[in-house]
C-alpha cells in the first residue's frame, strides 16, 4: 500500500512539472497579453510596454520561466493579473461550487448506476427494470447544453418549480442551495449514470463469463446470492476507475453547465482567466485540476485494493 | 473598445464630452446648475430608503481602479464610489461635483478647481487638495483617456488645501476630458500610493461617492452599500452631477456570463436589471413585466482600415473606394432593431452630442457606389487574386455580421476576401503584433470620445499609421478655440480631415438599451448609474 501511495506522489511530481512547464511555453506562444486586454484598445505603446515590465512578463522568457518556477516550489503560485488576489486565494474561493457540483452528481450517478444495473442483474426479465436500463443509454445521445437549457425553460421558466440559476453555499442555506443545485445537478446526473451503467454493464457482462461462477452454481448457490455476492462487486472495480477520472473531469469541465446555471465554479473563473490572458491563475487552476487527477487516480488505487484482495497482494 | 459581455464599452463616459466643451471655452466659473432638461422621468411616488438592487455584471471587472482598467463594469462601479472634480449632466454639459467651481486662466492655460468644503470618503477622512493632486496625477500618468492631456500638462499643485491648480503648457480643454473620462474619480492620496502593477488594490477603493465596497467575491458577486458618509452637491441630479438619493442599503453585482442565463433571471426576478443584447430586444419589448431604459448615448460600430504599407489600405484610393462600396445602411438594418440604430453619418459623435457632432463627413460617407469602388481598387493596385483579410472578435456577433456583407458587396465586384474572428485577446495581439496581417478590423467605439476626431483611437492603434502631423495642428486649433462657434470650426475641420483620411469607416450607431423590473424606480437609463434608484414596496 505504501507503495502504491509513493509511486503516486511521484507521479504527482511529475505530471505537475511537465503540465506547468507545457502550459508556461504555451500560453506565452498564443497570440494577446494581458497588458492589452487590461488596459484597452486605447492604451499607447509606452503604456502596454510599462504594464508587461511591471507584471514580469518582459525578459527573457527562461528567465520569466526559472523566476515562475522557483516560486512555484516554494508555494508559491503568483498573483492573479486580473483580480490582483493569490491565485491559490482565487482557486480556493471558486473550487466550493465546482466541487459541490462534481461530488453531488458523482455520488448520485454512482448510486443509480449500482441500483439499475443490480436490478437488471438480478431481475433480468423484469420490463421495468430493461425499459430504466435502456432509457438510461438515451444520456449519452443527448447534450449536456442542450438538456441543460430544456430544464431551464421547463422547470424554471414554464413551471417554476426551481430557480433558473445561482449558487449558495450547502451550508450557509442548505434549502436553497438544494433547489439551485437540483438542476444542474440531474443535467449531469442524466449523462454520467448512463456511461457508468453501460461501463457496468460491459463489466457485468464479462464477470459472467468467470469460471468462478460455474463452481458457486455447482456448490448449490443460488443465481441472486452469485450475481449479489460475487458478480456485481467483482465488476465494480472499472467502475472506480470510470467514476474516478470522470470526478476529476468534472472539476474543469463543467463551464458550460456553471454558466447556464450561472454558478461561479472553477471553470467559469478559468474560462474568464484565459479570455484575459491571467497567465498565473490559468497555470495555476490547470496544475490544480492536474493536481487532483492525480489525486482521484491514488485514491482509485486505494479502492482497488480495499475491494479486491488479489490488488493487495500484488 | 473595452470588453465584457457587452464588451467595453465606454458609453458611459462617452455620453459625456460634448457640453462640456462649450462650457470650457473662454474665462468661466462654473457653479452647479440645474439642467434644462432631465435625462428622464422618474416615477411617480415619493423615494424609498432601503432595500437591494440586483444588477447583472457580464464579467467580474477584477479591479475598481477606472484609471488603468478599461473594463465597462469598472466604470459603472467607479461611478458609484466615486466622484470627480466635474462631470456631465444630462445634457452632456459639465457640472462641478467635488468642486465647487473652477476657473480657466485668461490665457487658457491655467486651470483653477475650488474644493467644496465638507466632503469626506467613506472612511471619514476629509477630502484635501493633496488627494485630488494625487489623484490627477495618477489619472495623467497612468490612464489612457487622460494621454492626450499629458504633453501639454506642465504641472497639478496644491496653493492650499482648497485648492488644486493645473498648470499648461498650451491651451487644452481639460474640464471637457476630465468630465468625459471615468478615471477621473478622486482617491485618498494614501490609496493611489497603493498602487501596484495592476493598479490600486481592491481594498483601497475608497472614495467620496453615494455607495461604498462592502464585499467582493471574486469571479461571484460584488456588493456596494450606502455611504453614510456621502455629502451630495447642490443642485438637481442629472446624469453623473447633481445630489444623488443613494436610496438603496446596497446594490448587488452578479456576475452572470451567459446573457441567455442573465435574461432568464431577469425574467424570474433574480436580477432586477440588466443590458441584454440587441436579439432579446422584441421579446423584452413584449413582456409586461419588463421595462426597457433606452440610453441617450451609442456606440459607433465601424471598420478600421489598415493604413499599414502592408495592407491595400494604405492606398487613398483603396480606402475611398471601401467607402464607396460598404452599404452602410443595409449593414445597419441587418441588426433588426430600428429603435435602437442610427446612422451615423460618418461623425464621430452622435447627434445628442450636440458640441461635436459634425456633419462635413456626411456627403462623403453617403456615397455608395460599388462599380466606381471597383475602379478604384484596381487603381490603388489590388492584384488579381488578392485577398482582403478582415478580421474580429467574436464577442460581439454584429461585427462579424458586418464583416460578412461587406464580404459579400467585395464578392459581388470580383474581390476575394476572408473574416476571421478571435477572442478580443487574441484580436488585439494579432491587431498589435502583425500589423502586416489584416486589412479591415471592425470594433466600436465610444460615440462621444473625450477628444475630438478618432484621434485617440488611432493613437491607440498606431500601427494604422494615422498622419498625426496632419491631425496635430487641428486638435490644436480645437484646443484654442475661444468660443463656441470657434470650437465647432475647428471641430468640423478635423472632422473633414479624418472624412478624407479615413482611418476608420463608421457604419452606424447603435444605442444601448437597459432591461430592469418595474419595481425598480428613479432610474433612467443613465448608463448603469442607480445612485438615485429606490424600491418600489
Amino acid at each position: 500500500m505504501l507503495g502504491v501511495i509513493l509511486r503516486r506522489l511521484r507521479d504527482l511530481v511529475i505530471v505537475l512539472f511537465v503540465v506547468g512547464t507545457a502550459l508556461f511555453f504555451l500560453l506565452r506562444s498564443i497570440p494577446g497579453d494581458p497588458a492589452a486586454v487590461l488596459l484597452g484598445t486605447k492604451a499607447s505603446p509606452e503604456q502596454l510596454e510599462r504594464l508587461r515590465h511591471d507584471l514580469g512578463l518582459t525578459g527573457p522568457l527562461y528567465e520569466q520561466y526559472l523566476h515562475w518556477l522557483g516560486n512555484v516550489l516554494t508555494g508559491d503560485f503568483g498573483t492573479s493579473i486580473k483580480y490582483n488576489l493569490p491565485v491559490l486565494q482565487m482557486i480556493f474561493d471558486n473550487i466550493a461550487p465546482t466541487l459541490t457540483l462534481a461530488i453531488a452528481s458523482t455520488v448520485i450517478s454512482f448510486m443509480l448506476t449500482v441500483l439499475i444495473v443490480t436490478w437488471v442483474t438480478v431481475a433480468p426479465n423484469n420490463r421495468v427494470a430493461r425499459l430504466v436500463n435502456r432509457a438510461t443509454q438515451f444520456g449519452l445521445a443527448l447534450p449536456e447544453f442542450w438538456l441543460a437549457l430544456l430544464a431551464v425553460y421547463l422547470f424554471a421558466l414554464t413551471f417554476g418549480w426551481f430557480p433558473t440559476g445561482g449558487y449558495t453555499p450547502l451550508f450557509e442555506d442548505p434549502a436553497t442551495a438544494i433547489t439551485q443545485l437540483a438542476l444542474p445537478v440531474a443535467v449531469l446526473v442524466v449523462g454520467q449514470t448512463a456511461f457508468l451503467t453501460i461501463t457496468m454493464e460491459e463489466s457485468v457482462l464479462g464477470e459472467l463469463t468467470q469460471l468462478y461462477l460455474r463452481t458457486a452454481r455447482a456448490k448449490g448457490v443460488g443465481e441472486r446470492r452469485i450475481m449479489l455476492r460475487h458478480v456485481l462487486p467483482n465488476s465494480m472495480l472499472p467502475v472506480l476507475t470510470t467514476v474516478g477520472l470522470n470526478f476529476a473531469s468534472l472539476i474543469g469541465g463543467v463551464v458550460v453547465i456553471e454558466s447556464i446555471f450561472i454558478i461561479p465554479g472553477l471553470g467559469t473563473t478559468l474560462l474568464g482567466a484565459v479570455y484575459a490572458r491571467d497567465f498565473p491563475l490559468i497555470q495555476g487552476g490547470v496544475m490544480f485540476i492536474a493536481f487532483l487527477f492525480v489525486l482521484m487516480n491514488l485514491l482509485v488505487d486505494l479502492a482497488y485494493a480495499l475491494i479486491d484482495p488479489k490488488v493487495r497482494v500484488s | 473598445m473595452d470588453r465584457t459581455g457587452q464588451r467595453r464599452k465606454p458609453k458611459i463616459i462617452a455620453l459625456v464630452t460634448a457640453g462640456l466643451l462649450l462650457s470650457a471655452c473662454g474665462t468661466a466659473t462654473k457653479s452647479p446648475s440645474t439642467p434644462a432638461t432631465p435625462a428622464a422621468q422618474s416615477d411617480a411616488g415619493q423615494p424609498a430608503r432601503g432595500g437591494n438592487l440586483t444588477v447583472r455584471l457580464a464579467q467580474d471587472p477584477g479591479s475598481l481602479d477606472t484609471v488603468q482598467n478599461s473594463n465597462a463594469g469598472t466604470s459603472y462601479l467607479g461611478h458609484e464610489i466615486f466622484e470627480s472634480l466635474v462631470a456631465i449632466d444630462a445634457n452632456y454639459q459639465p457640472q462641478p461635483v467635488l468642486a465647487e467651481s473652477y476657473k480657466k486662466g485668461d490665457d487658457g492655460l491655467s486651470y483653477t478647481f475650488t474644493l467644496r468644503k465638507g466632503v469626506q470618503f467613506s472612511d471619514g477622512s476629509p477630502l484635501t487638495s493633496a488627494d485630488v493632486v494625487a489623484s490627477m496625477r495618477y489619472w495623467v500618468e497612468k490612464g489612457s483617456y487622460a494621454g492626450s492631456l499629458k504633453p501639454v500638462l506642465k504641472e497639478i499643485t496644491a496653493p492650499d488645501e482648497n485648492t488644486v491648480l493645473f498648470s499648461l503648457k498650451a491651451p487644452f480643454n481639460l474640464v471637457a476630458l476630465m468630465a468625459a473620462s471615468h478615471g477621473s474619480g478622486i482617491r485618498r492620496a494614501a490609496d493611489v500610493a497603493a498602487a501596484g502593477a495592476t493598479g490600486i488594490p481592491q481594498d483601497h477603493a475608497i472614495g467620496t461617492g453615494p455607495y461604498k465596497l462592502k464585499s467582493w467575491t471574486a469571479g461571484q458577486e460584488i456588493v456596494l452599500e450606502r455611504n453614510d458618509k456621502y455629502k451630495p452637491p447642490t443642485g438637481e441630479s442629472s446624469g453623473y452631477a447633481g445630489a444623488k438619493g443613494a436610496y438603496l442599503d446596497t446594490i448587488t453585482y452578479k456576475v452572470i456570463a451567459d446573457r441567455d442565463a442573465a435574461f432568464n433571471s431577469l425574467q424570474t426576478g433574480l436580477l432586477d436589471i440588466s443590458e441584454p443584447s440587441y436579439d432579446q430586444y422584441d421579446q423584452i419589448k413584449q413582456n409586461p413585466n419588463l421595462k426597457i431604459g433606452v440610453e441617450g448615448a451609442a456606440n459607433i460600430q465601424y471598420v478600421a482600415l489598415n493604413h499599414n504599407s502592408g495592407s491595400i489600405f494604405s492606398k487613398p484610393e483603396a480606402r475611398d473606394a471601401m467607402n464607396l462600396l460598404v452599404d452602410k445602411k443595409a449593414i445597419m438594418e441587418s441588426q433588426g432593431v430600428p429603435d435602437l440604430t442610427l446612422p451615423s453619418n460618418g461623425a464621430f459623435a452622435t447627434q445628442t452630442n450636440k458640441a461635436m457632432y459634425s456633419e462635413a463627413g456626411k456627403a462623403k460617407w453617403d456615397q455608395h457606389d460599388p462599380e466606381k469602388a471597383k475602379q478604384l481598387f484596381a487603381a490603388a493596385g489590388l492584384r488579381p487574386g488578392q485577398t482582403i483579410r478582415m478580421i474580429t472578435t467574436d464577442e460581439f456577433p454584429q461585427f462579424k455580421d458586418a464583416l460578412v456583407i461587406i464580404q459579400d458587396s467585395l464578392k459581388k465586384i470580383g474581390i476575394n476576401a476572408t473574416v476571421e474572428s478571435y477572442d478580443f485577446a487574441t484580436l488585439i495581439g494579432r491587431k498589435n503584433n502583425q500589423p502586416n496581417s489584416w486589412d479591415v478590423l471592425a470594433l466600436m467605439d465610444d460615440a462621444n470620445p473625450p477628444v475630438p476626431s478618432y484621434s485617440d483611437n488611432v493613437q491607440g492603434m498606431d500601427n494604422m499609421g494615422y498622419p498625426r502631423d496632419k491631425l496635430a495642428p487641428l486638435l490644436t486649433a480645437y484646443n484654442a478655440a475661444q468660443t463656441p462657434e470657434e470650437q465647432k470650426q475647428a471641430i468640423d475641420k478635423i472632422q473633414e480631415f479624418t472624412s478624407e483620411n479615413l482611418p476608420t469607416l463608421t457604419l452606424y450607431n447603435a444605442r444601448s438599451y437597459v432591461a430592469y423590473n418595474p419595481k425598480v424606480q428613479g432610474y433612467d437609463g443613465w448608463g448603469l448609474e442607480f445612485a438615485n434608484a429606490w424600491l418600489a414596496r
